[in-house]
């Protein structure tokens, strides 16, 4: 039985790292020149639109894809090699599995692929709460139990890296839950999980960095605070035109926006103190000012947008 | 591989599809070319054409001295079809199921995955042609008691060589199924295909032309050609003075094997280099 080798020496603290990589299908360029970095025991995530090359990355990354062009390294190793994928738990698009077998044996078919002990078939049965429906038929699961029978294949390595491709996709609002706490669970145990997602509010909850792919590119890449960006601050106060006025000489014109009875200032919230000053000495009566964060939506739609 | 061929031969084993399947090449081969033909020959109907040969005669294709030529019959035609469906059950439901990234992203390797593959189908081929020898011995046995005949029992050598025939036939087959499977990546059109293929082009069209001497060079050249040339090399009492085979077993058990080679070669390299969705 092949059994994972010890896991590659880090050269450096990165555990999945492309570099130029590329993939055309004919005319269509799907990934574009990708430079992505991901950290040992980080939890990223790969935010885009529809056909930004979220998945195509991913298969390339574990060997299902074959790039036109560009390097890549999974767990230190070149992806879809023994080596590699003996350390990378995946789940690409919709969980497949056989649909006649259990899910127990499911995962045994796939133990056997991997060289992984049964034992660890009901380990990872357990891990997605899945072990009193082991013995039905794989066809008969909803599909919420095939997302965490996907998640407990993705886990039967113990692998120190994990892929998953919207892992959330199909879930009622609870599974949606159960699968950030299992993320979060992966992260408290040093694992990388490299996840793309269309759920913003996940990523934003799970993920310590993220980047946006637009038409293959990475277009933005940080923590979620560092896409966030700095807030903006909202003021309501009356007279609203004089108000107004005011803050366009103050802050310039660019800077200030009415939105349903709000102005919006597009300045650093720390400059709130001043500009309530500046309003009440000049006898506007200020009667709501405060900071707005930025959603990763707003950051997401104003990035993709940008690049239309 | 082992690993690939354990996980594959531990879902082969519990499908039940591939079982209805030899099961129902068997139950064509007890019923239809045994039990119905027994039926036939017994109670011959009036106008019954058997080209000058007594009904009793042809019978004795049912007793165990033909038994082996008379299962091997049963390997072409409907059995080739069975096994194309099978080689196309093996390979292209992993397509239909997206299952063919569960299994590469385990890691056991483009090559291994589909060898262990490969070996689970032999596997299930051997089977079924031990089955098929197995059932036609069974029947060939009780027929012959309840007509009250004797015949002998061919030798040990003779029944290894029709077992080694009939899955060297099968193989081609399913290899045929296994090969168009990989090429158009799912069971519809490769199942269509492989049918088409071993019941009009093999069974129909060249059988056609093999009568024409012109064209049977071209006809020599192809798998069925083969498989039914191998399986006239056995002998039959019950069939003496049939048509003679277009060529010898040794010519027809290599073209087979090369086959065998071709498809398994060209699964290798379309499955090796494509990428999987």
């Amino acid at each position: 039985m092949q059994s994972p080798g010890p896991v590659p020496a880090p050269l450096d603290d990165r555990s999945i790292v492309t570099r130029g990589l590329t993939k055309h299908f004919a005319a269509i360029i799907a990934v574009d020149g990708l430079d992505l970095d991901v950290r040992y025991g980080e939890v990223y995530g790969l935010l885009g639109p529809n056909g930004a090359g979220k998945t195509t990355t991913l298969r390339m990354l574990l060997g299902l894809a074959h790039p036109t062009a560009g390097t890549a390294l999974v767990a230190g190793q070149p992806p879809g090699t023994a080596a590699s994928l003996a350390h990378v738990g995946s789940m690409v698009e919709t969980p497949a599995f056989w649909p006649y077998l259990s899910g127990r044996d499911n995962l045994r078919a796939v133990a056997a692929y991997a060289g992984t002990s049964e034992a660890r078939v009901d380990e990872s049965l357990a891990a997605v709460d899945l072990s009193e429906r082991a013995g039905h038929r794989f066809s008969t699961y909803s599909m919420g139990m095939k997302q965490r029978l996907g998640v407990a294949a993705a886990l039967l390595k113990d692998p120190d890296v994990l892929v998953l491709d919207e892992p959330s996709s199909g879930l009622d609002p609870a599974g949606m839950i159960e699968m950030r706490q299992l993320i979060a669970g992966l992260r408290k145990e040093r694992r990388t999980v490299l996840l793309s997602s269309h759920l913003l509010s996940e990523v934003e909850q799970v993920c310590d960095r993220a980047g946006v792919l637009q038409h293959g590119r990475l277009i933005a890449e940080g923590t979620i605070a560092e896409l966030r960006g700095q807030g903006r601050l909202v003021v309501r106060a009356t007279p609203a035109d004089r108000a107004r006025a005011l803050l366009d000489a103050m802050l310039g014109p660019d800077c200030v926006a009415a939105e349903g009875g709000f102005l919006r200032l597009n300045v650093d919230p720390a400059r709130a103190g001043e500009i309530n000053r500046r309003l009440v000495l000049d006898d506007v009566e200020v009667t709501e000012l405060r900071v707005v964060e930025r959603s990763l939506e707003d950051v997401f739609m104003q990035l993709t947008e940008e690049r239309q | 591989m082992t690993a690939s061929f354990r996980s594959e031969w531990f879902r082969l084993s519990r499908r039940p599809a591939v079982w209805f399947l030899c099961a129902g090449l068997l139950a064509v081969l007890l019923l239809f070319t045994y039990l119905l033909v027994w039926a036939i020959f017994t109670n011959p109907p009036r106008g019954v054409a058997t080209a000058g040969v007594s009904p009793a005669e042809l019978k004795r294709t049912l007793y165990p001295a033909d038994w082996p030529r008379t299962v091997l019959g049963d390997t072409t035609g409907l059995g080739g079809a069975i096994a194309v469906t099978l080689g196309v059950l093996v390979a292209g439901s992993e397509y239909g199921w997206g299952t063919v990234k569960t299994i590469l992203t385990q890691g056991p390797g483009r090559l291994k995955a589909l060898a262990g593959k490969a070996l689970a189908m032999e596997l299930l081929v051997a089977i079924l042609a031990v089955a098929m020898m197995a059932v036609g011995a069974a029947a060939s046995a009780v027929l012959v008691t309840v007509d009250g005949r004797t015949s002998a029992w061919p030798s040990a050598a003779e029944v290894l060589e029709a077992l080694g025939a009939a899955w060297l036939i099968l193989t081609m087959y399913a290899s045929l199924g296994f090969v168009l499977a990989v090429l158009f990546r799912q069971t519809g059109l490769a199942l269509g295909v492989g049918l088409v293929y071993a019941l009009v082009v093999e069974s129909i069209v060249l059988n056609l032309l093999r009568g024409a001497d012109v064209f049977k060079p071209i006809v020599s050249a192809f798998p069925g050609a083969n498989a039914t040339g191998l399986v006239m090399a056995f002998p039959s009492i019950g069939l003496r003075g049939a048509a003679e085979p277009l060529m010898g077993a040794a010519q027809a058990s290599i073209v087979l094997v090369a086959y065998v080679v071709l498809f398994a070669a060209v699964s290798a390299l379309v499955f090796r280099v494509r990428d999987v969705d």
